[in-house]
């Protein structure tokens, strides 16, 4: 029988509970929550003013000096709205929130004018759920483990759709590499995988995202945190797997979990740009821009495509 | 693209000190032919700031080339801009002169010109009153677009080279296109001088 839980992927707190059959994990060191669930699953907010705050990239502020915020895209954030709260800051003021609620905060933070939808991963475990209008992004913070021999027939419904979405390309999917310090397919200290990841290797658009300790530059490269997963040996997962800064230090939340809604939003981003693009499309491009000069030591094995650039990502390849 | 017209401006400008304030805005003078002065010489006409700023800027490609809008935005030849003073009596002047317009390879500044006159009234041994008023006209600003490959994302698009890595989708990025018509402007000075 297959043995499944799920964990929220925070970092550095890489704590999971003893595994349980079913249980979700999010990936995070630090969470919170107050999402008001429509009929149990769902609410959705459209839009927040845009504030740059430091923990964000340079890039972030660029995108909205030119007023493009993630308009016409929908994010959809499936997270644990009802988890004990954490303490963190993403703006300016401390909160202790459930941790669905930072990372939903969060995607709409950088993207926003994208439509964000919450769907908690326990209450709609067993139902499916639809796309919103415009490009399709689904924000995934949390981890499903279970046995070696578990596969995608063991999942809940719900994750059986967000691969789905991911496999069909019908919608971005970013999925946090997890907070074990392994490589993203090994199995964890206690012999389990994260089978809701590792069924989205080689999906169309799924991207697996991974935490820096900081955003690089050029002349401060950044360390992969020490809690992330990272892509590991297996050429598929390196061709999926993007990192981004998590600065721990400026918001008191670190984890895999919080790198997954900047990659979200930076895909709803692109959406607004390339109106006509496909989910998979808007994967490939994040992937294949991504920076490796701004990684201390960078390695494919590691960093898998490298440091995700918003600014590349929406130049063109030539111009003339 | 902001650019602030100016129908009439109206100055007020009080001075006193011991250096005159004939031709303070225009530069003090060369008389080169009878009783004409050149009193200004510069390479930059009407609208020239809007390209100097743009010259001055870049950005990079997704491969992470850098384009430097320099090579588009910088002129062959500068705008050569001449002011000229031409003393019609012992108080009155002619003011005139205009801009060749420049071209780079995105965009092109048309042939501006100006005229105007001043007058100095003195109003005691020590003090003049100083009117100064001119127009100018022209120096229309154009500018053409880049062609964007966007690889699979985007597809070939024209673009305006200056935002082609912005947030705006190619398409938009067109309306943004300088296309500044001809400049209708002038300013009228009045100044008060006391030498001590």
């Amino acid at each position: 029988m297959a043995n499944l839980n799920l964990a929220m992927n925070f970092g550095s707190d890489p704590k999971e509970k003893p595994v349980a059959l079913h249980k979700k994990i999010i990936d995070f060191a630090a969470i919170s929550a107050a999402g008001m669930l429509l009929g149990g699953c769902l609410s959705t907010t459209s839009s927040m003013p845009a504030e740059m705050r430091p923990w964000m990239s340079g890039d972030v502020q660029t995108a909205w000096s030119k007023g493009y915020q993630g308009q016409g895209t929908t994010t959809t954030v499936v997270d644990d709205y009802n988890a004990a709260p954490i303490a963190g800051a993403l703006g300016s003021t401390s909160q202790n929130r459930p941790h669905g609620d930072w990372t939903s905060t969060q995607a709409q933070m950088i993207a926003p004018q994208t439509n964000v939808r919450k769907i908690d991963f326990d209450s709609a475990a067993n139902s499916g759920y639809s796309l919103g209008s415009g490009l399709n992004v689904i924000s995934n913070s949390y981890s499903v483990r279970g046995s070696t021999s578990a596969n995608y027939n063991n999942l809940p419904v719900l994750e059986r759709t967000t691969i789905d979405h991911g496999r069909n390309g019908t919608a971005v999917v970013v999925k946090s590499a997890g907070n074990d310090g392994r490589a993203f397919d090994s199995t964890n200290g206690s012999g389990l995988k994260d089978v809701f990841g590792t069924e989205m290797i080689g999906a169309n658009s799924a991207i697996f995202v991974g935490a820096l300790t900081s955003n690089g530059t050029t002349s401060a490269k950044a360390s992969m945190a020490g809690y992330s997963n990272y892509a590991g040996s297996n050429g598929q997962v390196q061709s999926q797997f993007l990192v981004v800064g998590v600065e721990s230090a400026k918001t008191g939340l670190a984890g895999t979990s919080f790198a997954v809604p900047i990659v979200a939003g930076y895909a709803a981003i692109l959406g607004s740009k390339f109106t006509n693009a496909t989910p998979t499309q808007i994967a490939r491009q994040l992937l294949n821009t991504a920076r490796t000069d701004t990684i201390q030591g960078y390695s494919p094995a590691i960093h898998g495509q490298g440091e995700a650039s918003l600014s590349r990502a929406l130049a063109p390849a030539a111009l003339q | 693209m902001a650019r602030i017209f100016n129908p009439f401006t109206f100055i007020l400008l009080f001075t006193a000190g011991s250096a005159t304030a004939q031709g303070a805005a225009l530069g003090g003078g060369h008389k080169f032919l009878g009783d004409t002065s050149l009193v200004g010489l510069s390479f930059e006409g009407l609208n020239s700031a809007y390209v100097r700023q743009a010259a001055r800027e870049g950005y990079e490609l997704s491969n992470g080339a850098q384009v430097d809008l320099a090579q588009w935005y910088s002129p062959r030849f500068p705008n050569l801009s001449a002011t000229f003073e031409t003393w019609l009596s012992p108080r009155v002047s002619l003011l005139w002169g205009g801009s060749l317009g420049e071209k780079g390879e995105k965009y092109a500044i048309g042939p501006s010109g100006m005229i105007g006159f001043s007058i100095n009234h003195p109003l005691g041994q020590r003090s003049w009153l100083h009117l100064q008023a001119y127009g100018r006209f022209g120096g229309a600003l154009r500018e053409s677009s880049c062609v964007g490959d966007y690889g699979a994302i985007g597809g070939v698009q024209r673009v305006n080279c200056r935002m082609a890595s912005s947030f705006l989708p190619p398409a938009q990025t067109l309306d943004y296109l300088w296309n500044e018509p001809p400049v209708r402007d002038g300013q009228l000075k009045l100044s008060y001088e006391f030498r001590f």
